[in-house]
């Protein structure tokens, strides 16, 4: 029997290889080590702060600084606002405006990727102020409804949407979020309780905010002398129990979240967008249609949801919405 | 070999070895030069990106730290400034730009994603603070947390009222730094150095671009 003698020289040879070959994998593996390290660590931190990129955004500043125009925004300052020392010279109102533009671009970019919608207006405008309606610690989103021929058809539409905020408010994100979500979707009419309840599910969920804690739904609940859920009547910050609804309507707005992921919402404003029958609808969506569209997303009926929530809803279909659109058209349509 | 011989050898011994530690020195330094700013890097972002967007006329602000919930709480939060870097770097040298900020802490993060304390500065009273670290900070994360600013008795006095020895609160008692820019930077090689400076004329001869068509628009 013969046996195959191999040089010692190609030994050392292939030893040599074999230790660089283990040397290459091990660096490999160290370096995927060190990467998904790096990418556990940045979704803990993005857990806890809404950081943003630098948007790639255009910026115009007029000489006095009183008006600043960016892609999406235009800024004003209110001249209760002009007195403070900060504020009362042109350079100081151009570098603070620049400054107040970019990061609302970002932000909009964010909540662009949230939900894949944008605010039906080119521009939204906001206005700046030291103290607004009497109050350092509101900011409303105001938008103005037109309604214009199109075909056979009057659609309603925005046509334009401001931000008044106090600078008390202006310097709070999560202020800034929650009414950035009320510009996205001031075009969808929807039910008072959804808009406040989407607008603070932004502030807590992404912009890290500390106001609302998720509620238990059956036990927070108020009902009216209907014996119907007090939320779906709610009307937001006018209300007696406007903080009740704030936290309340967000705990909706979650408990769906968490329960269809974060697909859902984009897809509820997505069909929504789609069939755009909330631009023919006499009035504020009511909270039927809503759920219509919350159950194509599902996946499942949510109708049994909302009445375990004792909330006044039944099942439509999309005849059904068709046929109250068709009898709440103007003549000019019939 | 007698005393005074042997001192002068020693004596020139220690001239020529000085000598030539001071020029090692001398090299050793005139070899580390500033990085580039990490922040201007792709991937980098900030609690305000106007902080991070490498113009100082853009004035960003420190952002309230989460509030709990708990009215009195929330009004006295601090706020701070954030930047997360997209791959750990070894920072040397921090640049503030802010025309209030008199107080504060910075902290960066380890590499398990821990915010720990690294600097503190009490008093500050200039609008550029160059801040040269002792040590060499390898990290992903920066954390500028306000502690006082110029801005902030102004706001006391708004926001806190005493009514019949009752303290009543209409809004936040501490202000938020109004920042312009940070930048961060480590030390590069003189190879680097070279490609970082073509690269930072290339980049302004761009932002000229940019600049005018804003303006022809």
């Amino acid at each position: 029997m013969r046996t195959l003698r191999v040089p010692e020289k190609h030994w050392k040879l292939m030893i040599v290889h074999i230790a660089i070959a283990i040397c290459i994998s091990s660096c490999a593996a160290l370096e995927k080590s060190r990467q998904r390290q790096q990418e556990k660590i940045r979704q803990q931190q993005s857990k806890r702060y809404l950081t943003l990129p630098r948007p790639d955004v255009q910026i115009a500043v007029s000489p006095d600084g009183l008006k600043i125009g960016s892609d999406h925004y235009t800024l004003t300052y209110h001249e209760d606002l002009l007195k403070r020392r900060s504020l009362d010279d042109s350079k100081e109102r151009q570098e603070f405006g620049q400054g107040a533009l970019l990061y609302m671009e970002s932000l909009y970019k964010y909540i662009h990727e949230l939900f894949h919608i944008e605010p039906p207006t080119r521009r939204v405008g906001i206005i700046l102020y030291e103290t607004f309606q009497g109050s350092t610690m509101r900011a409303i989103t105001e938008s103005r409804h037109a309604t214009v021929p199109q075909g056979n058809a009057l659609l309603k539409t925005v046509g334009n949407i401001v931000m008044h905020f106090p600078m008390a408010m202006f310097e709070q994100a999560e202020v800034k979020a929650h009414e950035l979500t009320h510009a996205f979707t001031a075009n969808f009419y929807l039910p008072t309780w959804f808009t406040e309840g989407i607008a603070v599910f932004v502030q807590i969920q992404y912009a890290r905010g500390g106001d609302f804690r998720a509620l238990d739904l059956q036990e927070t609940m108020k009902v009216d002398m209907d014996d119907v859920n007090a939320m779906q009547t709610w009307k937001g910050h006018a209300s007696v129990d406007a903080q009740w609804g704030y936290g309340y309507s967000f705990s909706i707005v979650k408990k769906l979240y968490d329960l269809y992921g974060e697909g859902f919402y984009p897809e509820v404003f997505r069909l929504m967008e789609a069939d755009k029958y909330h631009q023919q609808l006499p009035g504020e969506m009511k909270t039927s249609m809503l759920v219509y569209y919350m159950s194509q997303a599902a996946g499942e009926d949510l109708v049994p949801f909302f009445e375990n929530l004792k909330f006044n809803v039944r099942k439509l279909t999309r005849d059904e919405i068709e046929s109250v659109i068709r009898r709440a058209a103007p003549v000019r349509q019939r | 070999m007698n005393f005074q011989s042997a001192m002068a050898v020693l004596t020139l011994v220690f001239v020529i070895i000085s000598s030539y530690g001071c020029l090692g020195l001398q090299g050793f330094s005139a070899e580390q030069q500033w990085s580039s700013n990490f922040v201007l890097a792709d991937g980098v972002r900030a609690n305000d990106p106007a902080i991070i967007d490498g113009n100082v006329r853009t004035v960003g602000q420190s952002q309230y730290v989460e509030s709990t919930g708990d009215m009195v709480m929330s009004y006295g939060s601090q706020s701070e400034s954030i930047i997360t870097l997209p791959e750990p770097k070894s920072i040397h040298r921090v640049i503030i730009h802010s025309s209030n900020l008199q107080a504060f802490d910075i902290w960066t993060t380890d590499s398990q994603g821990r915010w720990a304390k690294i600097k503190e500065v009490e008093s500050n009273k200039n609008k550029i603070i160059d801040i040269r670290l002792n040590r060499t900070v390898y990290t992903a994360g920066i954390k500028i947390r306000v502690r006082r600013t110029s801005d902030d008795a102004g706001q006391r006095r708004k926001n806190v009222q005493n009514i019949r020895g009752w303290r009543t609160y209409s809004g936040k008692v501490n202000a938020p730094a109004r920042i312009s820019e940070i930048e961060l930077y480590g030390f590069v090689s003189k190879s680097d150095a070279a490609g970082a400076a073509s690269q930072t004329s290339a980049g302004s001869k761009g932002e000229e671009l940019d600049e005018l068509d804003l303006f022809l628009k």
